[in-house]
């Protein structure tokens, strides 16, 4: 039984009264994993960052479960942030704190574990990936590789409901993608929703539930891969080529 | 021509008093969200609150010691020479205490702190915000009000106000060592005469003084951390605009309460 999570309903966004969003209508189930994919500029980052609640919403519809986030209180948003997580795009590590104090940060915040349970959540972490010698370096002193893993690993800690990437693999090594890739598979496992843009999810191909493509600041094609690949679209083929 | 100067006039009032609307709202709701906010990250706020003030604080101690033992030696030696030679030894104390404590420590101190940690705040929090760290926060669903604004507010303000009376305190009793050294005053006079002098105003000035200008500086430093949208080179123009903003907020501040105090 499918349970729609996230709803958008002729959703609209204006920067400097200029398009950037128009006329959006999507609904996205609980455990299901969808790509946004789409020519560069076509605010597919802006998208992922309004279904976020990072970014405010001045028209049209937004649900995440039952709450509107057009109409949703400041609390009630953050709320549902305390449930999601956001891998941004440059991994966005908070730069005065150590590595392993940036993967804390949401455990220590919500204060739901002891600080010995959360060192010890954080060095798991760490040693899955293979990076347990990083956790007390600066994020300005490891390599961009490494800090998208540390991204990925802060936004997971929290076992969130459902997780936003936006461009997760640029910068990664073949191996560092390998281990990217797992890290999100274990997420697929655990039925975490996940909403992903980027340009190069052929790695993630496997677990693809639905594909959304953007084409003129609006939704132009929602499908399963399979529907997208075989829409004989120009267009579309130019993108998943 | 008139007409456009009037015009001119009128938009850069509206300007400042949207700027001060700005800076004051900043302020106010960092406190009010903070207090009536969520449960959550209180223990972390006070760990950064922490280091504010060992920011603030403790690590612009040398410099603090410097300039106001040196400004305390030059005071106490021009007032003691000028004043024995009118007659008037027993003023030495009452000055002292007007010009060091009521005005000098904390002005002296604001421009320090402005210098030091109002640019580091606004350096700090323009970066954050190009790198995308503070939209990061909010994605934890973490208020930058909370977490970022108001330690860094209220960490300004308790080193400010420990700053200030270090320096006065370094001012006054250092300078009356060294003072006393050079001019061969006994120690004992020298105290005697600042601390029958030394009233509970100047002490209540000197205090509302170093609590305002420490929310002055960390706010407006925040307050342009948080104009920059998204550009590296923002970065230093908000620094100039945070350190000339806070000097002329603070000296009109001092400006408004020495007047109220003497009227």
């Amino acid at each position: 039984m499918k349970e729609p999570l996230i709803k958008v309903e002729n959703f609209n966004f204006k920067y400097r009264n200029a398009d950037i969003l128009r006329d959006i209508n999507l609904e996205i189930n609980r455990g299901e994993f969808v790509v946004i994919i789409g020519p560069r500029g076509e605010g597919k980052s802006t998208f992922l960052k309004t279904l976020a609640g990072l970014i405010s919403i001045e028209e049209g519809n937004m649900f995440y479960g039952d709450i509107n986030l057009l109409t949703a209180q400041k609390k009630e948003i953050m709320s549902i942030q305390r449930k999601t997580a956001f891998v941004f795009q440059d991994s966005a590590l908070i730069s005065n704190m150590k590595v392993f104090d940036n993967i804390a940060l949401p455990l220590r915040y919500n204060e739901i574990y002891p600080e010995e349970e959360i060192n010890k959540i954080v060095q798991e972490k760490l040693e899955y990936v293979n990076l347990q010698n990083i956790g007390s370096i600066l994020p300005a002193f490891i390599s961009t590789g490494q800090r998208r893993l540390i991204a990925l690993l802060r936004a997971i800690v929290v076992n969130p409901e459902t997780i936003f990437y936006d461009e997760p693999f640029i910068g990664l090594d073949r191996p560092s993608q390998q281990i990217a890739v797992k890290i999100i598979q274990d997420t697929i496992k655990k039925k975490v929703t996940s909403v992903f843009v980027s340009h190069e999810w052929k790695c993630i191909e496997k677990f693809i539930d639905k594909i959304v493509v953007l084409r003129n600041r609006t939704i132009y094609k929602v499908g399963t891969l399979q529907q997208i690949k075989n829409s004989n679209d120009e267009f579309i083929n130019s993108l998943i080529e | 021509m008139i007409k456009n100067f009037i015009v001119q006039m009128g938009r850069s009032f509206l300007n400042k008093l949207d700027y001060f609307g700005g800076i004051s709202s900043l302020f106010v709701y960092s406190i009010i969200e903070t207090i009536r906010g969520d449960k959550y990250g209180n223990k972390l706020v006070k760990d950064i609150i922490k280091k504010q003030i060992f920011f603030t604080g403790y690590n612009a101690l040398t410099i603090i010691s410097v300039i106001s033992l040196s400004l305390g030696v030059v005071i106490i030696v021009q007032a003691t020479t000028v004043l024995s030679q009118l007659g008037a030894e027993e003023m030495i104390g009452k000055i002292l205490n007007i010009v060091i404590l009521r005005e000098l420590g904390p002005i002296l101190t604001a421009i320090i702190i402005i210098g030091r940690s109002g640019t580091a705040i606004a350096t700090e929090i323009g970066n954050m915000k190009v790198s995308h760290e503070i939209e990061a926060i909010e994605s934890m669903g973490i208020d930058p009000l909370k977490f970022i604004v108001f330690p860094r507010i209220i960490g300004g303000m308790i080193a400010m106000t420990c700053l200030t009376i270090y320096f006065s305190a370094i001012g006054i009793f250092g300078g009356i060592l060294v003072g006393g050294f050079i001019m061969h005053v006994p120690l004992s006079k020298f105290f005697q005469i600042i601390i029958s002098n030394m009233a509970i105003t100047d002490l209540m000035i000197s205090f509302l003084k170093s609590i305002v200008f420490g929310a002055i500086i960390a706010t407006i430093g925040v307050y342009h951390g948080f104009k920059i949208m998204m550009s590296p080179t923002e970065v230093p123009q908000a620094v100039t605009k945070s350190v000339v903003n806070a000097l002329i907020y603070t000296f009109i501040f001092n400006g408004i309460v020495t007047m109220l105090f003497y009227l």
